[in-house]
């Protein structure tokens, strides 16, 4: 692993056992993290982002499980590891989860006990990984929630989470995150839950977070407008596939994979013309039990080529350093668009 | 940018949406989900296997039963369990079972009878015999076939017989009849009266609703047992058998009717501010209307599961208070009525076959609960 | 929460007037009276009593009153702490229950820090262990033990004993020990004849508790902040007991009024059946009789028991609750 990458996945492959069949969520998929780097993981619900965010934690439980891949991790200078290697109920492992790596979650107004303080909750995510005194947690905890931007963070500290408001509950789990500095921070679809107002403040204060810890942010969502404000790079994500990845620029200046075109063209943009008719991305998202031949986005694709694309999985082919597509069209053989 | 104007995928028509959805995966319906689930719960299966074959020697019981329900062999009284056997006693083996003769006599000192098998008698196990005669189906049919036999020589007493010369496996099936049936007849009642109070107290709300309510939570903190002793005991002496039997049923239904009431009631309020109800109201739907085609559907499911559940609750009460002597009258049998021979210690130690009643009051509600269980978790996957 | 306390307390009294006139009222349901009752008892013994005894009888327990007056008045000396006389045996009312009232509370509390301590643990790990070998056993047999009737339980366990003891055990104490004093062998006594009643009606409480547990606990582990924290690194042992397991008890506490009504209800056959001396054995034998003043005293005062104990499950739970507690 190269020397600037904190994070390497490499063919992830996790599958859920269910009574009815197979759900191959996360079916090969492969990505880089760079140290400090803001990554965007974006697509559609259940095209398996946020499953490889828990992936990465292994916290995927039964009936999930991870079958194969590797998780290369750069726990320190020196030390890299396969994160999968590790049992997930381990010691390591547990380690890894808060002072390393860390996640955000989608709802904030469930992710917290009832029956604790949030200054405990704060304190609890330091106290079990630093050998600290009761009374210098919670000292901590103030500081954090006042990193975090709390109002009044004394005595926020003393508050119960359903005394708080959705926002407020979200800075506290951005906290209890951030206490142990982690390398990087997952954050699963964390504004979905909030209103518009809110968000812009939670990206804002996520994104002077990143500054300030120089952490790596890895930021599952299926908001194209987030990921072309926060991040460095995006990886674009269809029924358990990476489709296309590459930096911000080159993805938005010029998709390459007709979903991801079809996706940026689907977004109302100013300027346009009023009376046009939104545009959709004809078809319906295939049901896991049910998945297409070869390409998997080819039953919805206006460029599908027969005997092409419902033959096999296209393999990432290479557009500019940096930017790959899994489309046929990029093969070298055929015009791209 | 890349210029797509010429290829822009544009809405689909509604042919190619309609086959686009056949060729996602066959849809199953809610009703078909529901017994997939069910079906591969085993125990559940178990239950249901079990409580089938009770329930339908229960309804012939009289052509199951070797003996009718009152038929007496005084002097025969408290005989243990007299089997069938396979081998004689010189050791030859026949292919149709066969029962000894039974000998009566008394034990000189204790006076307590005796029962030795006469093996020079043989009696060979017939079947489709004719025996006492019986009615089947509230009286409609007349017969006196019975499944099996030992023709009127010889006496077949599976189980034994209780105090007074009855067999006790015959009296099981025709027990069964009043135990399985009670526990419906009150559910019935109880869904009946509590589905139509709940959904009246959960759609008008009102003072009518909050009368009614006081009164259900008065019902409830009602210590149970005391409650069905009490009412038990408040029916008259003079009643036929008949009168009784419902009048026990509406006993046991009293107090499930105000839950069911009560838990119908938080379905409808939870119901009443959905979308589609809420929307039914701002096209004009008669009140009427609403209920039956939006509100009853919906909270069905759950009335049957909770109605199902509340089945061995009250057998379990039926024979409790049968077995106090409070229930089921003579000449009416059920099992708690038979059990109510052994509550005496010493007669239960001198003859413990009079407790086998109570394997089938066991198993019957043990069914009925792995049955509720998979019903529950066949409707509602995300109660587990 | 004070003002949540106030209004419990507050509805508390008006229902157990209620319960106490529902109760009387029933009594008075059956035809004829204590003294029909005993006539025909008389008469079953070959003691005719003519209509002017009965009449007599009547006048002389006060039954030849018209019904709501009786009430009243029964009621204005039972708030006063005059509990009568029964009719059947002749005796305050007040003695007969102190009586039969150790025995209960200690068969009660005897059941229910069985069914509690062994339910519990055992439902914290079949949920822990879901779908293992040991929790499809364990679910098996609370599935059986909830479909046993307690006082088929006591039967069975009567014989059991018998057969390998040859001693009868019924009742709390053997004849020898019952009124004397509190030496350490009548302790023993005590212990080897109470298991069976406390065994009887456990078995469907641990049953209970264990499935409750199980379902509650399994329910809590599913939720986001079990995810948040394992995501936080905390050890799963601490996840399981700090976290989910103290929000898991609380639909359990909410259910500790039910509890206080099965612990009471569960006993009544079960100590008519094992001869045990409990307030619920005396109960059922005074509704027959139509002993009015026994049988509604007995009755305001179970009610009064299951009415005590969900009020205080309450306010436990708001207390244990900081949803409730800061609103």
């Amino acid at each position: 692993m190269t020397d600037d990458l904190l994070l390497q996945v490499r063919d992830l492959k996790t599958h859920f056992f269910t009574d009815t069949g197979v759900v191959r969520a996360v079916d090969g998929v492969s990505f880089d993290i760079k140290r400090g780097e803001i990554v965007g993981m974006l697509g559609e619900s259940g095209c398996g982002k946020s499953v490889t965010g828990y992936s990465i934690l292994h916290l995927i439980n039964a009936p999930g499980k991870i079958v194969g891949g590797e998780i290369l991790f750069r726990r320190g200078e020196n030390d890299v590891i396969d994160l999968l290697k590790y049992d997930p109920r381990s010691d390591a492992m547990r380690q890894i989860r808060g002072r390393d790596i860390s996640m955000v979650f989608q709802e904030p107004m469930t992710a917290l006990d009832p029956l604790f303080t949030v200054g405990d909750q704060v304190a609890e995510a330091l106290l079990v990984h630093e050998k600290l005194s009761k009374a210098a947690a919670q000292k901590a905890a103030v500081e954090l929630l006042d990193r975090v931007r709390m109002p009044e963070p004394q005595k926020a500290v003393e508050k119960y989470p359903h005394q708080l408001s959705g926002g407020m509950r979200q800075r506290v789990v951005i906290a209890l995150a951030l206490a142990c500095r982690p390398k990087l921070l997952i954050a699963d679809e964390p504004t979905t839950a909030l209103d518009v107002t809110t968000e812009a403040q939670i990206l804002e204060l996520m994104r002077d977070l990143q500054e300030e810890l120089g952490m790596a942010i890895l930021f599952i969502t299926h908001d194209l407008g987030i990921i072309a404000e926060m991040a460095d790079s995006a990886v674009v994500m269809y029924l358990g596939n990476v489709v296309e990845h590459g930096d911000i620029k080159s993805l938005f200046n010029a998709p390459k994979h007709p979903y991801t075109q079809a996706l940026y063209e689907s977004i109302p943009k100013l300027g346009e013309g009023r009376l046009e008719r939104l545009q959709t991305i004809s078809g319906a998202v295939p049901s896991p039990n049910n998945l297409p031949k070869g390409c998997k986005f080819h039953p919805r694709c206006s460029y599908f080529m027969p005997g092409v694309c419902d033959a096999a999985l296209p393999p990432l082919y290479q557009i500019e350093p940096e930017h790959e597509a899994r489309c046929y069209l990029y093969d070298g053989v055929h015009h791209g668009v | 940018m890349a210029t797509i104007s010429s290829t822009t995928p544009t809405t689909p028509t509604p042919a190619v949406a309609a086959q686009e959805l056949a060729e996602s995966g066959p849809i199953l319906s809610v009703r078909r989900l529901m017994w997939i689930r069910f079906k591969r719960n085993r125990l559940a299966i178990v239950g249901a296997l079990f409580l089938g074959f009770m329930y339908l020697t229960a309804i012939f019981a009289g052509f199951v039963a070797p003996y009718g329900a009152r038929e007496t062999y005084s002097n025969f009284a408290s005989a243990p369990p007299h089997g069938l056997n396979f081998v004689d006693a010189q050791g030859n083996f026949h292919l149709v079972p066969f029962v000894y003769g039974l000998t009566p006599s008394a034990d000189p000192k204790t006076f307590r009878k005796i029962y030795t098998d006469d093996t020079t008698k043989l009696y060979l196990l017939h079947f489709l015999v004719h025996g006492e005669e019986y009615t089947l189906f509230f009286g409609l049919i007349k017969t006196d076939v019975h499944l099996f036999g030992v023709g009127s020589d010889a006496q077949l007493f599976l189980l034994g017989t209780d105090t007074q010369g009855r067999d006790i496996f015959s009296r099981v099936f025709y027990g069964a009849q009043v135990s399985l049936s009670v526990g419906l007849v009150g559910v019935f009642l109880s869904l009946i009266f509590g589905t139509i109070l709940g959904i009246a107290t959960g759609f008008f709300g009102g003072l009518f609703d909050i009368i009614t309510q006081r009164i259900i939570e008065i019902l409830m903190a009602f210590p149970q047992f005391p409650l069905w002793f009490a009412l038990a005991a408040v029916i008259p002496v003079t009643w036929t058998p008949d009168q009784v039997y419902f009048a026990i049923s509406i006993v046991l239904s009293i107090l499930n009717w105000g839950a069911l009431a009560r838990q119908v009631r938080g379905m409808v309020y939870a119901l009443r501010e959905t979308d589609y109800v809420v929307a039914a109201r701002y096209v004009n739907c008669s009140d009427w209307r609403i209920i039956t085609r939006h509100l009853l559907p919906n909270t069905l499911s759950h009335i049957i599961v909770i109605a199902t559940l509340a089945i061995p609750g009250m057998i379990l009460g039926e024979t409790a208070l049968s077995f106090l002597g409070l229930g089921i009258r003579v000449p009416m049998t059920s099992w708690g009525l038979q059990l109510s021979e052994a509550q005496h210690t010493r007669v239960l130690l001198s003859q413990p076959w009079l407790l086998t009643p109570a394997i089938f009051v066991v198993l019957t509600i043990i069914s009925f609960n792995f049955l509720g269980d998979g019903i529950r978790d066949a409707a509602d996957p995300f109660a587990k | 929460m004070g003002k949540y306390i106030f209004q419990r307390i507050l509805i508390f009294i008006p229902t157990l007037i209620l319960i106490a006139f529902f109760g009387y009222l029933i009594m008075e349901l059956p035809p004829g009276d204590y003294v029909t009752q005993y006539a025909s008892v008389q008469n079953a013994r070959g003691n005719k009593m003519s209509e002017q005894a009965q009449e007599t009888m009547r006048q002389e327990l006060g039954l030849d009153q018209p019904l709501p007056g009786r009430f009243v008045a029964w009621f204005g000396r039972f708030i006063r702490g005059d509990f009568g006389n029964s009719f059947e045996l002749n005796a305050p009312v007040k003695d007969i229950i102190f009586d039969r009232l150790g025995a209960t509370l200690l068969v009660s509390t005897c059941v229910f820090i069985v069914s509690w301590g062994i339910g519990i643990p055992l439902g914290v790990y079949s949920a822990t262990h879901k779908y293992s070998k040991i929790d499809n056993i364990l679910t098996t047999l609370a599935f059986i033990g909830l479909g046993v009737p307690d006082f088929l339980i006591a039967l069975a366990l009567l014989m059991l004993t018998w057969s390998m003891t040859g001693q009868l055990l019924t009742g709390l104490q053997s004849t020898q020990y019952v009124s004397a004093p509190w030496t350490l062998p009548a302790i023993l006594d005590l212990l080897a004849h109470l298991w069976l009643p406390v065994i009887a009606v456990a078995v469907t409480g641990i049953a209970w508790v264990m499935r409750v547990m199980r379902g509650n606990l399994l329910n809590e582990l599913g939720k986001q902040y079990v995810t948040t924290l394992r995501a936080k690194g905390v050890p799963e042992r601490t996840v399981v007991w700090r976290h989910a397991f103290r929000n898991a008890l609380h639909p359990l506490i909410a259910a500790l009024g039910q509890t206080l009504a099965f612990l009471i209800n569960g006993f009544a056959i079960t100590s008519v059946v094992l001869n045990v001396p409990t307030l619920q054995a005396v109960y059922l034998d005074a509704t027959i009789k139509q002993d009015i003043p026994l049988a509604s005293t007995i009755l305001v005062l179970i009610g009064f028991l299951v009415l005590a104990g969900t009020l205080i499950a309450d306010i436990l739970l708001a207390w244990l609750d900081p949803r409730i507690r800061y609103t």
